[in-house]
């Protein structure tokens, strides 16, 4: 029975999980998640602030101009108690980012943004 | 066989229970004694966390809300808030106090400090404080009005209620954007089932948005021996959002409260 009720309040905890796009504040009114964007790059600087992270990434363009976005990701302390830690991601480091655009037209600020390494490891 | 069959409804019903009402059900193995304050009341001292309710009428979630019965007024509220839409400018973006509601809704854990005249919310969240007289004080008449209002509590046998009055009606329920009114009075209760449990309920009596009050009931579940409440600066990466233009800071509504 214990096993059964250990099972039952982890399925109930999953449950109640919401998705990171509602972590704060109303990130719908920044980022449309009806329009996702994915960006090959290399990591630029991580700043672990609240309430979203963000991190800034290289991406080269067919032009040979360098566009640094901003991308947002989770909370920081709610990942830190997930056991993610700043330097998990270092300058330097290729990645790979799908996100959300922002609504403001030509802005390189990206929301809701999963963070993989190109052999598909998830970072964050 | 028949056995087997009996173990596995019985514990199929457990699941079924425990989805339904929440851990408290399963808390009710729990046998430690509930901590008591001099005076003999349960403490609620201690780090808790609770479910995160983006959305008070989502049935996924035990407790919530079956249906909102709006006034006009709170209906006019709901069909025109657009938390899609940046020109509304969002008060939580612009990091201004989330107060009770979309405090005890949020996902981040609350240390509580508890003694015969005080009750102390200290929210992770925007490291935001609330103190909540139990020394039998009555509400400030003639207190300004404000964004998490002014509380009071009393015991009503083990159980703590907290009346919270005078209101700005600029918050709303939760993020998905339920309206409150300046109307508004908020009733909490929170009764300790056993150490590790603090079955809590919030009441909102809004004759403004709503025609009659309506509940929600959540569990808050003990954080274990060496949790810590951490630093949460809201504005820290706001900033740049809000400068950019990118994130479109929140203005006072000019919208008219409903009246008495």
């Amino acid at each position: 029975m214990t096993k059964i009720l250990k099972i039952s309040i982890l399925i109930s905890s999953l449950l109640c999980i919401s998705p990171p796009l509602f972590a704060h504040h109303s990130i719908a009114a920044e980022f449309d998640s009806e329009n996702p964007i994915r960006l090959m790059g290399t990591v630029n600087e991580v700043v672990w602030m609240n309430p979203h992270i963000s991190i800034f990434v290289d991406v080269p363009q067919d032009n040979g101009i360098i566009l640094t976005y901003e991308v947002q990701g989770g909370n920081p302390n709610s990942m830190y108690r997930r056991g993610a830690r700043k330097d998990d991601l270092k300058p330097g480091d290729p990645i790979i980012v799908e996100g959300a655009r922002a609504r403001k037209e030509g802005s390189l600020r990206v929301g809701q943004g999963n963070f993989t390494t190109p052999d598909g490891t998830e970072v964050w | 066989m028949k056995s087997q069959v009996k173990s596995l409804v019985t514990n199929v019903m457990v699941i079924i229970l425990i989805l339904s009402f929440g851990l408290p059900f399963a808390a009710a193995q729990n046998t430690e004694e509930i901590p008591r304050l001099s005076n003999g009341k349960p403490s609620m001292t201690g780090y808790w966390d609770s479910v995160r309710r983006v959305d008070v009428t989502n049935t996924r979630l035990s407790g919530y809300v079956e249906e909102l019965p709006y006034t006009e007024w709170g209906l006019a509220q709901w069909e025109s808030y657009d938390r899609t839409d940046p020109e509304q400018g969002d008060y939580a973006g612009s990091c201004m106090p989330f107060g009770i509601s979309r405090t005890v809704f949020g996902p981040w854990p609350i240390a509580l400090k508890h003694d015969n005249d005080h009750l102390v919310m200290l929210a992770e969240q925007n490291s935001w404080f609330h103190m909540i007289p139990t020394d039998g004080r009555a509400h400030v008449a003639d207190f300004p009005s404000s964004w998490w209002g002014d509380s009071v509590g009393h015991w009503e046998d083990d159980t703590l209620v907290v009346v919270t009055k005078n209101l700005n009606g600029y918050t709303k329920v939760d993020t998905a954007g339920h309206p409150m009114s300046s109307l508004a009075t908020i009733i909490q209760t929170f009764t300790r089932v056993d150490a590790q449990n603090i079955a809590h309920t919030f009441t909102l009596d809004d004759p403004g948005a709503y025609t009659e009050p309506w509940t929600v009931y959540n569990n808050w579940a003990h954080q274990p021996e060496g949790f810590r409440i951490m630093e949460y600066s809201c504005m820290e990466n706001n900033l740049t959002g809000l400068t950019s233009g990118s994130l479109l800071p929140w203005i006072r509504p000019d919208e008219t409260q409903p009246s008495e």
